[in-house]
């Protein structure tokens, strides 16, 4: 049963994937309809339009109706219950109304979308997609962190859905101008929409701009909290994103500033750059969704990070490496865990340095580069979780339970194709038109992916500082995701400009594999006692990984370096909480209890404190 | 030709279809913890001379107290005993009465549904010494 209700949480986390792309094509769609499409103005020339994003609205509501139903029902069998009181429960539950009207919106998006589709003049239709769309953005407020807040709700839910209604304005609006751009719009059409369409984006972009600031100063806390949580980690990889988007989103509001002063149709680069748009905001997306099931920086309490200890990451492995010289790559003496992104950081940039050999026409050879991706493939697939098939004892049809393990598995496929079809696409076996693609495609959801992953662990400090690297490699992935579809999307002197920041992008992530460093865990992690040899205690019948509740003094920073916490045995584990015995019974919080009396090097000569079989 | 651009064809979906379903693992991932538990009573791995009358569960969030549930179990494979939840407990604090306890090891199973909708689940474990 417990392996089932982990199930359902991941069931969930794609529902709210699937439910905000939902979402953004509904409410973007009917912003776009009003303010660029002219159905605000009884603009009936643009009706075709109109009906291909009413196409769109109406399959995106079905897409977010189907999410939160399905929502709904996973939720409910979590709680499990029959009596008439848990079913009275259920129905006065707050998330049970919220999506109740969720799925209502929706169903009436979907409903008046489709007669939209047939008659885009068709005004009662008109007002129910709009009115949906109002309910959707006012209703996922009421499923955000502003519903759980324990103080006053009323401007959290304002803000949120503010918040929600500007962004997937934006987000979704862009997309339906790529709906539009895909329609082969007259001259005359598009001199119409751009200019309409880019004040639309300009105002969502200025009340998301101002509304997220204001809820990331509530959720936040502090300034510490943006650096040192897992929360604030997110919020950063968001604005980078975003910025990257207003950049792009400034290039196209010079190209639709021409197009408005009747200098020209609209550039190939505006349409390329809309597409790009779509990709890092369904990105941007992705990080609100895991935004939603992260606790907020201000509630890790005394669990935030320092600047230095995050600094510390990031350089520590270095040092280490300088100190270590060739053993720093023999996995006796690093670990598995840092073993393994070290090599794949030595892979990555030894392909990132044949690539620009490559690109700088200096050796046509290195264009067989994506071969040694193929070795990486089969290195993540097989090496990252050690604790499983062929290395560990758990068996091969055991290990697909976890999460985490089957992620590795399928990265390490997605990486053999991706590496056979850049191979094929580079040695000219296959056309760089559609099979190229795979490249920034599978960049932009791998980034994506390393994003969500990155937070797997929230909230307590160690698996904060544990998995803080990944945020920046992701973003990196992202973007030369991005420079590569321009590249292959954009041709001439812009594509082949754009072409040259994903090298040094991928470049960068090698490095900074490399360079990768981990604080080490001192409340053992349950899966490591799949790991050989066998362990005195077998964590397997404890539930769940250490989480804030438990893991308390699990690691801490010294002020001379990095000292952790040797790891106990199971019996000093045990017994080192007994020592407030007597009196009123003691209680554990957040912050990290006093059982903090064995400190160890952090790095120690041998492997026994590294075992974190974790990647 | 037709074939090999169909096999290419099918390729190239299952890449796209696979890499939704990496997306979707990497989504799972961030599901399994939402509210936190800021604070227990009794402690985690405590020792006490008696049992405390609640058992307290604070949280960083709201909480569906009755949509929520905890059961105590002597041991790890004691037989579960449904703890009964106070209704009316501030909206951030799961607490239900404990019996008498015997010395020896307990350990609390607990799930709580945060009312944006995400359950949480764990386990308390603590131990009765009994006086002196």
């Amino acid at each position: 049963m417990a392996g089932l209700l982990t199930l359902l949480d991941f069931f969930h986390a794609i529902l709210a994937s699937v439910t905000g792309i939902g979402a953004a094509l509904v409410i973007g769609g009917v912003a776009f309809s009003a303010a660029a499409l002219g159905v605000l103005r009884r603009d009936a020339s643009l009706g075709r339009f109109v009906s291909r994003s009413a196409r769109a609205i109406s399959i995106g509501a079905r897409l977010a109706a189907v999410g939160y139903l399905a929502h709904v029902a996973l939720t409910i069998f979590a709680v499990q219950g029959s009596s008439p009181a848990w079913v009275q429960a259920v129905f006065e539950a707050s998330f049970f109304r919220s999506y109740s009207v969720l799925v209502a919106a929706s169903v009436v998006c979907a409903v008046a979308g489709a007669r939209l589709v047939r008659d885009p003049r068709d005004r009662p239709a008109q007002v129910g997609v709009a009115v949906g769309a109002v309910v959707i953005a006012l209703g996922g407020a009421f499923t955000s962190h502003a519903a759980g807040w324990l103080g006053e709700r009323a401007p959290l839910y304002a803000l949120d859905a503010l918040h929600r209604a500007a962004a997937y304005s934006w987000l979704g609006g862009v997309a339906h101008l790529v709906l539009f751009g895909l329609a082969s719009p007259s001259p005359v059409e598009a001199k119409a929409v751009l200019p309409r369409a880019g004040r639309l984006f300009a105002g969502c972009v200025g009340v998301l701009v101002a509304v997220g600031t204001l809820l990331a100063i509530r959720y936040l806390g502090s300034w510490s909290a943006l650096v040192g949580t897992s929360y604030g980690a997110l919020l950063l990889g968001k604005f980078t994103l975003l910025a990257v988007l207003l950049g792009m989103a400034a290039v196209n509001h010079r190209a639709v500033s021409r197009v408005a002063r009747g200098d020209g149709p609209p550039t190939l680069a505006l349409w390329r750059f809309a597409e790009i748009e779509v990709g890092l905001g369904i990105a941007t997306l992705l990080i609100a969704a895991t935004l939603a099931s992260t606790p907020p920086g201000v509630d890790v309490g005394t669990e935030v990070a320092t600047v230095s200890e995050v600094a510390h990451v990031f350089t520590q492995g270095w040092r280490d490496l300088a100190a270590q010289g060739r053993s720093g790559f023999d996995i006796d003496v690093v670990g598995v865990s840092v073993f393994n992104h070290r090599i794949s950081g030595l892979l990555l940039a030894v392909m990132a340095l044949l690539a620009i050999a490559e690109r700088a026409g200096i050796a046509r050879w290195a264009r067989n580069w994506p071969l040694l991706l193929l070795v990486l493939g089969v290195f993540i697939g097989v090496h990252a979780d050690r604790q499983a098939w062929p290395f560990g004892r758990m068996g091969f049809v055991e290990s697909f339970v976890d999460p985490e393990i089957i992620q590795h598995r399928l990265a390490g496929l997605l990486v053999c194709a991706f590496a056979f079809f850049e191979w094929a696409v580079r040695t000219e076996r296959l056309s760089p038109a559609r099979a190229g693609l795979v490249f920034p495609g599978v960049s932009l959801l791998g980034g994506a992916l390393l994003i969500l992953h990155s937070h797997a662990g929230v909230g307590i400090k160690y698996e904060f500082l544990l998995q803080l690297t990944h945020l920046p490699i992701a973003i990196l992935g992202v973007l030369a995701g991005a420079s590569r579809w321009l590249e292959l999307r954009l041709p001439g002197r812009e594509g082949r400009l754009i072409g040259w920041i994903w090298p040094p992008a991928l470049l960068g992530v090698g490095l900074m594999l490399v360079g990768y460093w981990e604080p080490h865990r001192a409340v053992p992690d349950p899966r490591d006692a799949w790991l050989d040899p066998r362990p005195t205690h077998d964590f397997r019948t404890t539930a769940g990984r250490p989480r804030a509740n438990t893991g308390q003094g699990a690691w801490e920073f010294a002020s001379s370096g990095i000292e952790v916490i040797r790891q106990k045995s199971s019996a000093d584990a045990h017994h080192s909480g007994a020592a407030a015995s007597s009196g009123p019974a003691p209680s554990s919080t957040l912050k990290p209890s006093g059982a903090r009396n064995h400190f160890s090097s952090c790095f120690p000569a041998s492997k026994s404190s590294t075992s974190n079989s974790r990647s | 030709m037709g074939s090999s651009l169909g096999h290419r064809r099918f390729v190239a979906h299952a890449c796209v279809g696979l890499a939704f379903a990496l997306l979707s693992i990497g989504l799972a991932a961030d599901a399994r913890a939402h509210a936190l538990l800021v604070e227990a009573i009794p402690a985690e791995a405590a020792t006490l001379e008696a049992a405390p009358p609640n058992l307290v569960l604070r949280f960083n969030s709201r909480i569906e107290h009755k949509l929520s549930r905890a059961a105590l179990l002597q041991g790890e494979d004691g037989a579960p005993q449904p703890l009964a939840i106070d209704a009316t407990a501030t909206p951030d604090r799961l607490i239900a009465a404990l019996p008498e306890l015997a010395p020896g090891s307990y350990v609390v199973d607990w799930q709580v549904l945060s009312v944006d909708g995400h359950r949480v689940a764990g386990k308390l474990r603590f131990q009765i010494r009994g006086p002196g």
